[in-house]
């Protein structure tokens, strides 16, 4: 097969996919988005954008009356009053480029929406040295059908904000999006020219299926938005212990299309109940010895999308099984398979104690039939053999950190997970090469020569 | 006039047909073939093949989609055409880029011949383009099936030529995976 062969294969796509690509996202409306099959969603989506251009001939109409108006009082101003104090406000060009496409085709449509940069907006939060005391500070903006919560958070100065506009959020007067963004996780309210920067929190509804967030919010519309899942340790005991648990553990970075997939149907499926849920979300009480299990049990979860944006506020419980975030935003409990599927990918696989194990626990140590696991904790162990544990556990802790380091840092982009098993103790790597030199690379992370299993995307396993 | 009057038409087989076809459908097929050929005479020759195909073909055939029935025909005999005229090296234009492109997809093959099976292939892509998500399949389509230009897809979706080029490397990786898997290279 060349790649002519290859090329000419394309030829028998079937109808629906062709007619699918065919289409230009701004010219469709819904009718036309139900015939191809498209969800409601996408086409409320489009719905969007229509309303947007309605508005912009809105806009267009009484621009010109409003130009106008200005040049008037340009001239009034030269004039009457050559040293005003307020200047008329300078609307950002962004948003005139924005606003008034309603008469001019497509395609210089297209260039003009290109011509907005992208702005990282870790670029306009405050530095750490910088953050002043904010008050927390909520406000309710209108998107869609839902009345989102947006909470204000540290930025840079109004000015900076001022000139990462975007286009602004239908329906709304005073709410942008980022420049060169369409998701709506951070947005810039204008409130007389002083520009600030909101951060979703949630839906005000009692309760909204999570897709909506994902799609409306985050525009994440399937898996393949997600670029990589970081898994990093829960960290809400910052003692001694839970930091040394903490460091067990380690961040991980899931880049497996597979483990993605299954987080996202996961997430998907999740019904999402607001805020100042905690009771809902079942984490155990502050005791010292619960709060070592949730940080076992916990995970904070970072998804990178391939639109360059992190959604950084998902936490996950293995203590309950459910996904919550800051705020006692509660989510609706995984099923078994899920919970089951998720951990092994969070790499939850300590057997941490909760209320109910403990519990069962209890009960079991009370019964008079004797368990093969407590008959092995009762064997005494020396010493000697619990610091050789300990060494081994250190030493698959920093393999596990150093790998998933190289990972980030892009070292290593045919890994695709690395993670701590159990029984027996090692680093499971995952890689889609075969590629000696690299498998090689790979396995001179592993000094000791006995920690790391590597595992090809098709199940072939080499063992060190 | 309307698809179904055109079919019609062909099924009555009354050779306005071919005119109303070539009225609505010409520039688009033109397009699909120029992209392939880069030529204006090889194109034209292209659509001329196509309207005579579909006046062969329908009836029997009544297409659901007209155009994607044309696309198709025009395709095919566009890269047939490139084929011949490019024997022993690749043209100018977006042909020769997309197929550079795809031969990333099947680097390293050796006796591939033999597994090469058509229909099989072509079922593969089916699956593998439906697995696909929406705007990741529709970019894919627009320049392994249509030959459309980079820039022409970024104007289409609205996304940056640098930001299709990453979707494109991307898919390209996967599809070499799967035909690495399934035994085509």
């Amino acid at each position: 097969m060349n790649t002519e062969d290859l090329f000419e294969s394309f030829g028998a796509l079937d109808d629906d996919l062709l007619k699918r690509s065919e289409h230009r996202g701004k010219k469709l409306n819904k009718n036309a988005y139900s015939t191809i099959g498209l969800s409601a969603r996408r086409s409320a989506q489009m719905g969007i954008k229509m309303k947007k251009r309605r508005k912009a001939s809105e806009l267009l109409k009484y621009g010109s009356i409003a130009a106008c108006l200005v040049v008037i009082l340009g001239i009034s101003i030269l004039f009457i009053d050559n040293e005003s104090p307020n200047p008329t406000p300078v609307v950002p060009e962004i948003s005139i480029i924005a606003d008034n496409n309603d008469d001019i085709s497509d395609e210089e449509t297209d260039l003009q929406v290109k011509s907005e940069r992208y702005v990282n907006v870790s670029m306009l939060l405050a530095s750490n040295e910088s953050i002043e005391t904010l008050a927390h500070k909520i406000a309710l903006v209108e998107i869609e059908n839902y009345s989102a919560h947006y909470y204000k958070v540290a930025s840079v100065e109004s000015d900076i904000l001022q000139e990462s506009i975007g286009h602004d959020v239908p329906g709304t007067q005073m709410w942008y999006k980022v420049s060169g963004h369409e998701d709506m996780q951070y947005l810039i309210f204008n409130d007389n020219n002083e520009y600030s920067l909101w951060k979703f929190e949630s839906f005000q509804e009692e309760s909204y299926p999570y897709s909506d967030v994902l799609q409306i919010i985050y525009n994440i519309h399937s898996a393949e938005d997600i670029d990589k899942v970081i898994v990093a340790p829960a960290n809400m005991d910052n003692s001694d212990k839970g930091q040394a648990i903490q460091e067990e553990i380690g961040t991980n970075v899931v880049t497996d299309d597979k483990a993605i997939e299954t987080i996202y149907n996961v997430l998907v499926g999740l019904i999402c109940y607001g805020g100042n849920n905690w009771d809902m979300i079942g984490l155990e009480e502050d005791t010292p010895s619960s709060m070592q299990n949730q940080v076992r049990a916990g995970r904070f979860l970072t998804m990178a999308t391939s639109q360059g944006m992190e959604v950084d506020t998902l936490k996950y419980t293995g203590i309950s099984g459910m996904f919550y975030e800051y705020g006692g935003i509660a989510y609706s409990a995984l099923t078994m398979e899920e919970k089951t599927a998720v951990e092994k990918i969070l790499n939850i696989e300590l057997p941490y104690e909760t209320d109910n194990s403990v519990a069962e626990q209890n009960k079991q140590t009370e019964s008079n039939e004797p368990e093969a696991s407590r008959a092995a904790q009762d064997i005494p162990v020396d010493e000697e053999t619990y610091q050789e544990a300990r060494e081994y556990s250190a030493e698959l802790t920093d393999l596990q950190n150093r790998i998933s380091q190289a990972m980030m840092n892009k070292e290593l982009p045919f890994v695709t997970s690395s993670a701590i098993y159990e029984n027996p103790d090692r680093i499971h790597v995952t890689v889609n090469t075969t590629d000696e030199d690299l498998i090689a690379k790979l396995q001179a992370f592993d000094t000791t020569g006995k920690l790391l299993e590597i595992e090809y995307s098709e199940q072939r396993i080499w063992n060190k | 006039m309307t698809d179904d009057k055109i079919i019609q038409l062909f099924f009555q087989r009354k050779e306005v047909a071919i005119e109303e076809t070539q009225k609505k459908y010409g520039s688009y097929c033109f397009k699909i073939a120029n992209n392939i050929l880069n030529n204006r005479e090889d194109s034209e020759e292209c659509l001329n093949d196509t309207w005579l195909k579909a006046w062969e073909s329908i009836p029997p055939t009544r297409p659901a989609y007209l155009n994607l029935f044309l696309a198709k025909i025009t395709r095919n005999f566009a890269i047939n055409t490139y084929r011949s005229k490019h024997t022993h090296k690749r043209g100018k234009g977006e042909m020769a880029l997309v197929l550079d492109e795809l031969e990333e997809c099947i680097t390293g093959e050796t006796d591939v011949e033999t597994l090469y099976i058509a229909e099989e292939l072509q079922s593969s892509i089916n699956k593998f383009v439906r697995g696909l998500s929406e705007k990741d399949g529709n970019v894919f389509i627009r320049r392994y099936f249509y030959a459309d230009s980079i820039k022409d897809i970024s104007n289409r979706y609205y996304i940056s030529e640098n930001n299709v080029r990453v979707m494109l490397s991307r898919t390209r990786n996967k599809l070499k995976l799967r035909l690495e898997k399934e035994g085509y290279i």
